[in-house]
């Protein structure tokens, strides 16, 4: 079986449109998945900066009521489908597991280039819905008000449905790559960290995306034909679609906050070039989490005419999660200490996260608590912890993800003072914008309101300065990473003496991966001198 | 095997795969993934069934009564037959026989045929009756939420329905592979794929008979 | 490939002629009346019958492990979330009354729910 292997990077082999198009190649994937979910991300911060335009006077600047409404629909429909849920599993999940598995490819080839074309598909009907008269429902489409609106509910809500079994369908993927393509030697606890939270974020794509789709199936049949589901009306229930929606979304928080998880791993133990603290506990802290993230749902439905007795079992079982995920905190510091830290760019972002994912965390057991929520629900408090957690969290990693795998992914380094500086920028404008918005937000100004009082000018004020801070940042990264596509330094194999198998190969990558299948003989973070 | 090397073409495994029986394996991990992915896919239906029958105990009654339990039954029956049919045309692919593949096929091929045969005809019953799905609704009744019942009958049995007919396009692809000769005792992933859910479609109706035809 | 189990036929026969005496069983059983417990004696006869489908005609019998722990996980998802919902659904009625008498609320909205009433206006 022994064959000559191809030398040159996967980019090299072939050239041309279709050599991407209809690739199998799950690094070529990742790469589409990647620039994808980036123009998701610049089309939905776009929207998110002119709504914090539009609220730098408390009277009307430039949109009418029914433009913001769809603003922030927009912003946030777009920010979740097309940039949060398959930022991180999909582009980084793609093109790494395979390589962290020491594999050929993932194991369907052909189902996940399939699964890219149906995420083109449905984002295609979710840009189309734009046109055809944007969504204002917000991007949670409760009934009844969507039943009702003259919007195009359909159509973004068939693009969702759509990008959905993309989802489905890389989750089953994975979880096949996971179970078959370790290479000889590498046992479930010998595996990537990263690996571990991309198995955990698999089980919930493969149990929850499904009951997303019938959801949203069942709006627009409930939408086109009146069956009287969701449409009180019709003597129909409208909680019972936000029940099923959040069976989904709520578990869907962590589809986009397990693989950020993942990312911290790898970085933390690279940069502080020491054994992770708790492997095991991490690693089942991941599935931990996926099995309690469904149980929680009811914690979004505290105002919504839920019962008393299911509002105080969810908001009981809300406090669960917590547990899980301080053990994953407590033992990325404990990681840290005594290492040899080398502060990065990638270690800058891991720092940022932990600093504002513990804020969001915080006011997450603030917004599980019963009586609290009631006062604090759609209020500005809410916008800033979800904020916290999925942008400072989330985003966050995703930042650290793309500086910790440029050299591999792209072969060539960036401007690491440029990289620090833009780190610094984001994170303060990060803060500015948001912090803000936990004290308007107690003081009770609502959310999804573009006239507001006067008393809360001065923090939407400061908001929106601090959304040009994160603008600035933003493009700072895109400078230099673009100037690093153009004329960057070449990337060595292995630029952080990182010692998880996906810096074993070249970089970029061949196209087989590794010239001969790897064998592993201890765990993945066995640095020298390092206790374990 | 030099007798089967005319009658079959040779399986290829798949380059990233170190062997046939890995290839198998992780094929049907993945189909069981997906399957399970299908049994949530149909349970938020279910739980709509379920809270809507708590909450209109007297109209689920009436509007039980609307449905034919001897087509639901005839149709119940179909299904179990093709399963078994599907259940021998793998077996037959295992053991090399392609004619009994292909004709166990093309017989669950016809079951499925069968089953959409009558479906189609019980919904022309509830059509001529104005039992049509929300804002086509006309039936007659004591209860004023029955549409709510046609909406959930005409969504599960549709969903189902489009499931069978997937499966049938399934079907007629590996009837095709069969007769080119692709499928023998080395290499039968993808009969036994499509039986799988060949079977959970089977499995759905299980639950459904009783729930919509049955239970008052 | 060629040391995968293969099924007698006669247990698939077998299997099958169980199946559609369950059938039977399903419809006769319907004609009784347990009253509260229709539900539940017709789902145990309908959980019966697929056991039986998933480990015969399914193979779990003998399939690997893991594909079996595939599947109960995913029914054990399905249970969570028919249990919450109903949890909600079967208390909602209970919430409303005590708010209605403690706070005096006299809401036009017609509570789902309450006394099964089933007096929902239909417009169409």
């Amino acid at each position: 079986m022994e064959h000559e292997v191809d030398k040159r990077s996967f980019y090299e082999v072939k050239k041309g449109f279709m050599s991407w198009a209809i690739t199998l190649d799950h690094k070529r994937i990742g790469i589409m998945y990647l620039v994808s979910v980036l123009i998701g991300f610049g089309l939905g911060g776009l929207f998110a900066l002119a709504l914090r335009l539009e609220l730098i006077t408390p009277d009307k600047l430039f949109m009418a009521d029914k433009m913001y409404n769809q603003s922030f629909t927009l912003h946030g429909a777009i920010m979740v489908f097309l940039f949060i849920i398959p930022s991180i599993p999909a582009s980084f999940g793609n093109f790494m597991l395979p390589l962290m598995l020491g594999a050929k490819d993932v194991a369907f080839p052909r189902l996940n280039l399939a699964s890219f074309h149906i995420f083109l598909l449905g984002a295609a009907f979710l840009v189309l819905s734009i046109f055809l008269g944007a969504v204002d429902t917000g991007w949670t489409f409760y009934a009844p008000y969507s039943l009702h609106t003259d919007t195009s509910v359909v159509c973004a809500v068939f693009g969702a449905f759509i990008m959905g079994f993309s989802s489905i369908l890389t989750g089953v993927n994975f979880i096949a790559t996971i179970h078959s393509l370790r290479p000889p030697g590498m046992t479930w606890f010998r595996m990537p960290l990263f690996v571990w939270a991309l198995y955990s974020t698999s089980i919930l794509q493969v149990l929850a995306t499904p009951v997303l789709g019938i959801t949203l199936l069942l709006l627009m049949v409930e939408r086109v034909m009146n069956i009287g589901i969701f449409d009180p009306s019709l003597g129909g229930d409208p909680v019972l679609f936000e029940h099923f929606f959040w069976f989904y979304s709520h578990p869907a928080v962590y589809i986009m906050i397990l693989p950020a998880m993942g990312v911290m791993s790898e970085l933390v133990t690279t940069f502080c070039r020491r054994n992770i603290f708790g492997y095991k506990y991490i690693a089942y802290s991941s599935i931990a989490i996926a099995v309690i993230s469904f149980l929680v749902w009811g914690h979004h439905l505290f105002v919504s005419g839920q019962s008393d007795f299911a509002s105080m079992l969810f908001s009981l079982l809300t406090f669960l999660v917590a547990i899980p995920s301080a053990i994953k905190i407590f033992n990325w510091i404990a990681t840290m200490y005594k290492g040899s830290i080398d502060a990065k760019s990638p270690f800058l972002y891991f720092v940022a996260f932990i600093l504002l994912f513990c804020i969001g965390g915080f006011t997450g057991i603030v917004l599980g608590s019963l009586s609290l929520d009631v006062n604090l629900h759609d209020t500005y408090f809410v916008v800033a912890h979800f904020h916290y957690t999925m942008m400072g969290g989330v985003l966050m990693a995703f930042l650290g993800a793309v500086h910790y795998w440029w050299p591999k992914m792209i072969g060539k380094m960036y401007n690491e003072l440029l990289a620090k500086i833009a780190c610094f920028l984001i994170v303060i404008g990060f803060n500015v914008v948001f912090f803000p918005q936990f004290l308007m937000g107690a003081k009770g100004m609502p959310r999804r309101y573009h006239v507001y009082d006067p008393e809360f000018h001065v923090y939407h004020v400061i908001s929106t300065v601090g959304s040009w801070i994160l603008a600035v940042g933003f493009i700072m990264v895109l400078y230099y990473l673009i100037q690093s596509l153009r004329n960057g330094e070449k990337a060595p194999d292995n630029p952080w003496g990182s010692l998880t198998l996906e810096w074993k190969t070249t970089s970029p990558p061949i196209l087989e991966n590794f010239e001969s299948t790897p064998s592993v003989t201890c765990g993945p973070y066995e640095y020298k001198g390092s206790p374990s | 095997m030099s007798e089967l090397d005319s009658k079959f073409i040779k399986h290829e495994v798949a380059h990233h795969f170190e062997s046939a029986e890995q290839e198998f394996d992780t094929a049907k991990l993945g189909m069981w993934t997906f399957l399970g992915q299908e049994l949530l896919f149909f349970s938020a239906l279910f739980v709509a069934y379920a809270v809507f029958r708590f909450l209109y105990p007297a109209m689920f009654l009436e509007a039980h009564r609307h449905l034919s339990v001897n087509m639901g039954f005839l149709n119940t029956i179909v299904l179990l037959i093709s399963s078994f049919t599907m259940a021998m045309a793998i077996r037959s692919a295992q053991v090399s026989n392609k004619k009994h593949t292909f004709i166990y096929l093309l017989v669950t091929l016809v079951c499925a045929g069968m089953f959409m045969v009558v479906k189609y005809m019980e919904y022309m019953e509830k059509f001529h009756h104005g039992l049509l799905p929300g804002r086509w609704f006309t039936g007659e009744g004591t209860s004023e939420v029955l549409h709510i019942f046609f909406g959930l009958y005409f969504c599960l049995t549709g969903l189902h329905g489009i499931h069978v007919l997937i499966g049938m396009g399934l079907i007629i692809w590996l009837l095709i592979r069969t007769q080119k000769g692709e499928f023998y005792s080395e290499y039968y992933t993808p009969v036994e794929m499509v039986g799988l859910y060949w079977h959970l479609v089977d499995l759905v109706w299980i639950f459904l008979f009783p729930l919509l035809y049955l239970v008052g | 490939m060629s040391e995968h189990y293969v099924v007698p036929v006669k247990t698939y026969v077998k299997t099958l002629l169980t199946l559609i005496f369950l059938t039977f069983v399903t419809v006769k059983i319907a004609e009784f009346d347990f009253g509260s417990l229709n539900v539940a004696v017709a789902l145990f006869v309908a959980m019966i019958k697929a056991t039986v489908v998933a480990l015969f005609f399914m193979g779990l019998k003998w399939d690997k492990g893991f594909n079996a722990v595939i599947l109960i996980t995913s029914l054990i998802f399905m249970a969570i979330f028919f249990l919450l919902t109903l949890g909600d659904i079967e208390t909602r009625a209970q919430t409303d009354k005590v708010e209605a008498m403690r706070f005096g609320i006299n809401s036009p909205v017609n509570i789902i729910g309450e006394g099964h009433s089933e007096s929902h206006s239909k417009k169409h």
